[in-house]
């Protein structure tokens, strides 16, 4: 076979390969977002329509004031969105801390911040209920977010310190030489290099709020049940609402498809920090 | 002092306090009125409620009691995501007018009701107050978390049961209610969903006397129908779809054998309609125990049972498999099945123009007969308090109970376009525009269609037809077993014989027999 064939049929196995990956990945969000806008019959019917006239009465009923979703909604974002920003506060300062500052026992301290990550959610779940049951957090919006934030930090400073460890020291010290106090050289030459990896962090932390069902489950309360959690609620024992659980999914992976899409480059970048060196 | 010793004086100190906390004994409950000095408890008084419907027990207390008394106090509620619930949520404005109490209801899948009452419980703590306490996953386990109701009931300067603990329909008090024993009452029955046989009508009717000159029976659903000619008439109708005799549904039967809770529900069915029952102790699915004994799955009446479902499962819809309660659901308002044993308060489903195909052509009657009688399992809750609660909180929850399950809310219930539940009061199915709505094509059965399944529900309540899966605290962990297996015997994985030596020593290993 010519060198030219070779190719072209390598590339047509690869590509195709893709394409089969792609559809596994996208044909059930396709399916969701076509059913959301589908009747319950419509989304039943054998075989069935890719093309129709679309329905918006699901997403009408979500947003209505008995479907309650704006509610559920606007959970999501303070619980998600809150213990995003204090995990990457901390995580970006603790995990300065951890690159550049030598101390005894550092690399078991860094150890063992990230292996509270390696425990199994379900192992937590009791101890933190004691606790928070003790100080009164449980059902309450502060409770649910020092709940993901126990499980983010971690994460954020492991993450940090291996992004600051990837800016040279050099700078810092020019900087400081410069003139610069040593907040001003972390904030002003630090931060700067390493705000991919600032954003992807951010990112991985917000998604694992978002998606998060079981911390909402059983730390939330009735005023601050988040989207996941109202997702359950259309499981009910005389069956389950279809078009809403398809609006529901819907409207959960919105958002984050749309960050995802709006900082992949960053995303991509703040990854592979330090992938060659 | 040295760093150790210190370390080792903290360490005994904190062991002390542990112990002495755990040993500490419990208060006793104050179940008095606020305002117990003012009132006469030997006359009583209607409560402040509007809209009483008349031939019904009213919500009363004795005279003098302040149905304000604890206005201010917060109250949660956790459930499952019933229609009780959701219509006493869309209601719940008519008892907080009248108390001033904040109820918050909370719902969930069971799953994770089960798990947030165990850590609560596990906790000691007290999120929610008012615990809904399914028998099985809850009650058995968790029933000493439980505040005696029979302290509220008795107190004089309280309100009571309007009706009475005799207005609950008796074999569902106890299980409902009750652990063990009858000497605490732990929860009032809240709802009540059972296991009856749904089928259709239009196709019974149509293909009666073709199926009456071949087979030389009335094939129509009625008490007295056995297994085996359900077996026969479920086979047959899946011959004459493949001759394209009948083209109104594709499947004779359909079952909810998806491996899951529900599998074993339907398979229980079978297996207490021949006489059998996973513990030979009689009292076990009413009033519970600890200690059920070696289980009863050697039992011949059992592996009759195992083998007669694997091979009525060979002639259910495909889909069977993978179906839960939902997914039979599903299909049979889609108009696939014929018949299918199925939970009553699908009937509103069924009755749903929106939502199904097969709306005024659903049949219900009694489960098939096995070798001694019909089996319906029963699948209701009650709600009880949780006893960590404060006082107030225990006295504000008493409250709620005394009015979500009362005649007159559980009437409200069953109007509810968001409820739909049956009520758990035997008074209520005794008013007139219930019992019409009982009735196919009336006014009322459009307003209330879970009526429709009531006839057949009301005999299969009577203890004769009854079913009630045991009581005991490891049943999650049998009820995984028994559907684990059936499910694998249903796959071919393994015999009927090989199914049931399984169920009977992992059941022996999990109660310790």
């Amino acid at each position: 076979m010519a060198p030219r064939v070779r190719k072209i049929a390598m590339y047509l196995v690869l590509y195709s390969i893709a394409g089969i990956a792609l559809l596994w990945a996208l044909l059930p969000v396709l399916w969701m977002l076509l059913s959301s806008l589908k009747t319950q019959a419509g989304m039943f019917s054998m075989p069935p329509k890719f093309i129709f006239k679309p329905n918006f009465d699901t997403f009408a009923y979500m947003f209505s004031e008995r479907g309650n979703f704006t509610h559920f909604l606007t959970n999501s974002v303070i619980a998600s969105g809150v213990s995003t920003g204090i995990s990457l506060v901390l995580g970006t300062l603790g995990g300065f801390a951890l690159a550049r500052r030598k101390f005894k026992g550092e690399k078991h301290i860094s150890f063992w911040i990230i292996s509270t990550r390696m425990a199994p959610i379900p192992a937590v779940l009791l101890p933190l209920y004691l606790m928070f049951s003790k100080m009164g957090l449980i059902g309450t919006m502060t409770g649910l977010i020092f709940a993901y934030t126990t499980l983010n930090l971690p994460f954020a400073l492991w993450m940090m310190m291996i992004f600051f460890k990837e800016v040279p020291v050099d700078l810092e010290e020019a900087a400081m030489i410069d003139g610069c106090s040593r907040f001003q050289a972390f904030w002003r030459v630090v931060i700067p290099p390493a705000a991919p990896g600032l954003v992807a962090t951010g990112i991985l932390c917000l998604m694992f709020a978002w998606n998060d069902f079981l911390f909402a489950s059983v730390f939330s309360g009735h005023e601050n049940q988040t989207i996941p959690v109202a997702a359950t609620l259309l499981i009910t024992q005389q069956g389950i609402a279809w078009g809403q659980a398809m609006a529901t999914g819907t409207v959960i992976i919105t958002p984050m498809v749309i960050a995802g899409l709006i900082v992949r480059k960053y995303l991509v970048r703040g990854l592979s920090m330090g992938a060659v060196k | 002092m040295k760093r150790r010793t210190v370390f080792q004086i903290t360490a005994l100190v904190l062991v002390i306090i542990m112990f002495t906390g755990a040993c500490s004994s419990e208060a006793p409950i104050d179940t008095k009125s606020k305002n117990a000095d003012k009132i006469n408890p030997n006359k009583l008084v209607d409560a402040p409620f509007e809209g009483w419907v008349e031939g019904l027990p009213k919500i009363q207390a004795p005279e003098g009691f302040d149905w304000k008394q604890f206005k201010g106090v917060q109250i949660n509620v956790i459930s499952e995501n019933t229609p009780p619930s959701s219509a006493l949520a869309a209601n719940i404005e008519k008892f907080e007018k009248v108390t001033g109490i904040k109820v918050n209801i909370e719902q969930s899948d069971l799953g994770t009701v089960v798990e947030k009452v165990g850590l609560d419980f596990n906790a000691k703590s007290a999120k929610y107050h008012v615990i809904y306490a399914d028998p099985y996953q809850i009650l058995a386990k968790y029933s000493e978390h439980f505040v005696d109701l029979n302290l509220f009931n008795k107190e004089p300067t309280m309100p009571h049961i309007p009706g009475g603990l005799e207005d609950f329909v008796p074999t569902q008090l106890e299980v409902l209610g009750y652990m063990g024993n009858k000497e605490k009452l732990l929860a009032l029955p809240y709802d009540n969903p059972t296991m009856v046989l749904a089928y259709r009508k239009d196709v019974f009717e149509k293909y009666k006397d073709l199926f009456m000159k071949e087979k030389g029976y009335d094939w129509t659903p009625r008490p007295g129908m056995t297994w085996d000619q359900y077996y026969d008439i479920a086979k047959w109708i899946n011959q004459k779809v493949k001759e394209g005799v009948i083209t109104e549904v594709k499947y004779g039967t359909g079952h909810q054998a998806k491996q899951y809770d529900s599998l074993m529900c339907d398979f229980s069915n079978i297996l207490a309609a021949n006489g059998g029952d996973y513990f030979g102790r009689k009292d076990i699915g009413t009033i519970g125990t600890i200690d059920p004994g070696k289980s009863a799955m050697t039992s011949k009446q059992a592996l009759e049972s195992v083998k007669f479902y694997n091979q009525l499962l060979k002639e259910a819809a495909p889909g069977s498999t993978s179906w839960d309660w939902n997914g039979l659901a599903e299909a049979f308002a889609a108009g696939e099945i014929a018949m299918a044993p199925e939970w009553h308060e699908f009937s509103a489903m069924f009755e749903n123009k929106e939502k199904s195909k097969v709306a005024g052509k659903v049949g219900w009657s009694l489960l098939p007969k096995g070798k001694v009688r019909s089996a319906n399992i029963f699948g209701g809750t009650g709600i009880g308090i949780n006893k960590y609660a404060s006082d107030d909180e225990k006295k504000a929850a008493w409250l709620f109970l005394v009015w979500a399950t009362s005649p007159q809310s559980q009437y409200m219930i069953l109007k509810s376009d968001l409820g739909g539940s049956t009520p758990t009061r035997s008074s209520v199915y005794e008013l007139p525009d219930v019992k019409k709505g009982m009735e196919p094509g009336t006014k009322e059965s459009e307003e209330m269609p879970n009526l429709l399944s009531m006839k057949s529900v009301l005999k299969a309540w009577e203890a004769e037809n009854a079913y009630m899966r045991p009581k005991i605290p490891q049943w999650p962990q049998i009820d995984t077993y028994v559907f684990t297996e059936l499910s694998k015997m249903i796959a071919g994985k393994q015999s009927p014989e090989q199914t049931v030596k399984a169920i009977t020593e992992m059941v022996d290993e999990a109660t310790g027999n």
